[in-house]
Parts: structure tokens; sequence; C-alpha cells
């Protein structure tokens, strides 16, 4: 079953039941895989929310599950004053300018409604950062990503706090734990570059608290 | 004058289709509006499926086009075909509501 507004996505029953929304690698590419992979590891390592996920092999295929968030709408500005998880959603912010994600447009935000004043967010696809994209990502080196496609009216001020503490605390991380975590999403899409990725994603993650300052601004003007 | 209409609903589970209509969208003229169902229509919902359909709502009441959705209705909202109302209707918005949604004996 196509999932509706999506090029590729489908929905899928494991045998537990479980429903998600998958991905195969044929139609998204390795590329797409590994920041798939990486977003989502380095999201739960920082407290980002995200739906689980599952990687599903068969054969040479690789599918990229995503758990079925029911009962969602996508990002609008409406929802802005009723966001009960900033702090959390905050880190997505974080994450995306690490990892240089320019697409957390609108339909890549999950709004899902909580008590009748509040909504919690939900962030999805990570298909499109470029940390996928091992070369171009490394010649990228320090910059901040460009703000063009994101999703308007966001609460920016309120998700700050949220965005430099995780900074912050990515910057303080031991590189162990950024290598654990580069060496598993590399395995999950088969790339080979695991020590470049590591090298310019612990470079970014030094500077993170800087980059995410030009991102919040960026963010800011975007109104 | 040329009048459309076309049903929106919320798909309740992807993996049935089970789904409940949430209006109709009316175009008359250049203008597009959104006349929504009966709120007693989610009667049977849960409380979180009757949230989720009054926000879906509320951001179908801002759309201005009447042949795709507004991004903001998410993932669990279609629409059905456009069918014309007959050409003697004067008022497009308050037919649809009387004699489609019946809003009118529910009033």
């Amino acid at each position: 079953m196509p999932v509706p507004h999506t090029n590729e996505a489908v929905y899928a029953l494991s045998g537990d039941g479980r429903r998600w929304v998958a991905k195969r690698e044929s139609d998204m590419g390795f590329e797409a895989l590994l920041a798939e992979a990486l977003g989502w590891l380095l999201a739960r390592a920082v407290g980002a929310p995200v739906p689980d996920a599952a990687i599903c092999v068969s054969g040479a295929q690789r599918t990229w599950l995503s758990a079925c968030v029911q009962g969602v709408l996508h990002w609008s500005a409406s929802h802005a004053q009723r966001v009960a998880n900033l702090e959390s959603a905050g880190a997505v912010l974080a994450l995306d300018a690490w990892l240089m994600n320019e697409a957390r447009h609108a339909r890549n935000i999950l709004v899902e409604p909580g008590s009748p004043s509040s909504v919690h967010l939900w962030a999805i696809d990570w298909d499109e950062a470029l940390a996928g994209h091992v070369s171009d990502f490394v010649e990228r080196g320090l910059l901040c990503p460009s703000v063009h496609n994101h999703a308007r009216g966001l609460p920016v001020s309120g998700l700050a706090p949220g965005a430099r503490r995780t900074a912050q605390r990515v910057a303080a991380w031991a590189p162990k734990e950024l290598a654990s975590r580069v060496s598993a999403a590399c395995e999950v899409a088969r790339e080979e570059r695991v020590a470049e990725l590591t090298t310019a994603l612990q470079a970014r993650a030094g500077a993170l608290p800087d980059i995410v300052e030009d991102y919040l601004q960026a963010l800011e003007s975007l109104g | 004058m040329t009048a459309r209409y076309r049903p929106v609903w919320l798909v309740l589970d992807p993996f049935t289709g089970s789904r409940v209509l949430l209006g109709l969208k009316v175009e008359a003229g250049q203008r597009c509006s959104f006349v929504s169902a009966s709120e007693q229509t989610w009667s049977a919902l849960g409380a979180r499926d009757t949230a989720l359909a009054l926000l879906v709502v509320d951001e179908l009441r801002t759309a201005t086009a009447f042949e795709d959705l507004p991004v903001a209705a998410g993932p669990q909202v279609v629409q059905g075909d456009a069918a014309e109302l007959p050409a003697s209707v004067e008022d497009a918005e308050r037919w649809v509501a009387d004699r489609l949604l019946g809003l009118a004996d529910a009033a």
C-alpha cells in the first residue's frame, strides 16, 4: 500500500504485527539508506523524537522501516503555540545542522495531537541529509545548512534551548560514542568510508554550537 | 454557474482502509471552501481520532485549492473525485450542507 504524498514509501506489516513505513534501498539509493540509519541512531542518542526503526534484509535487498505513527498531521504554523515537546524537538534542529539535512520541510514533521491544547512533534525522513553522501559532506566542511526548504512558522525561540543544549552535548561526546554509531550506520548501508565520515562528523560536532547558532538565526529570519 | 464538490476523508487505518467523512470541498466560480460534516459523524471515534479530525478540519478550512489538499492536513487525509452540482443551484455551500451532508436536518 503506497503512503500518500510520498514517492516510494509503502505501508508494511511485519510478522509480529507491527506497522511500518517501508522504503527500499533499490528505490532510495544506499546514500539515503546511510542517511536514514545515521540520522536515526544519532537522534536516539540525543533523545530527539523519532519513531522506532528497523532494517529488513532479504537477500541483497535492504529496506528501511520506520514505525508507522498513526493519528498525525503534517506541520503547519497553526500548531506553533501548542508544541509540548519543545526540548526534544529542538534536538532535531541540532541534528539537522550537524548532518546537513536541508529537508526539514512540513511533510517531514509529524504532528500528533495530545491533550486538547497540545501537540507532540516527530521528526521523520533523514534520507536527504548530506551526511549520506560522504564526499559531498566532507566537502561542505563546517558550513551551515540552507534553510530555503525548511518548514515555516516553527516556534524557533522555544526550540532553541533544546537545540543549543544538544549541540553542547554532542560537542563534548567522546570520539568512541560517535564512531560506534557511524560504524553501525555504514554497515547497514554497506558504505566503506567509515573513517572519512567519522572524521567529518567529529569536526562538525566540535563546531556544532556555532553552526547551530547560525542555523537558528537563519530559521528566525524565515518567520 | 457551474459548481463542483469533492469528498474529503480521514483514513483511520491505512491497513484496512477504514475512513470517516470529514466534509466536502466546494468550488463555486473562483472560490474554494470546505463544508464540514457534522461532528456527530465522528461521534463513534475515540478521543484521539476526534482530536485529529478537528485539527484536520481546521486545516481544510484554510484550503484555497480545489484540486490539492493542504500539506498540513497530513498523511491520513484523502479526497475523492469531483462531481458537479446541478446547474440550478445558486448557493453551492448551502446546497451541499443541506442536501449531501444533511446539516439542515441535524440543525
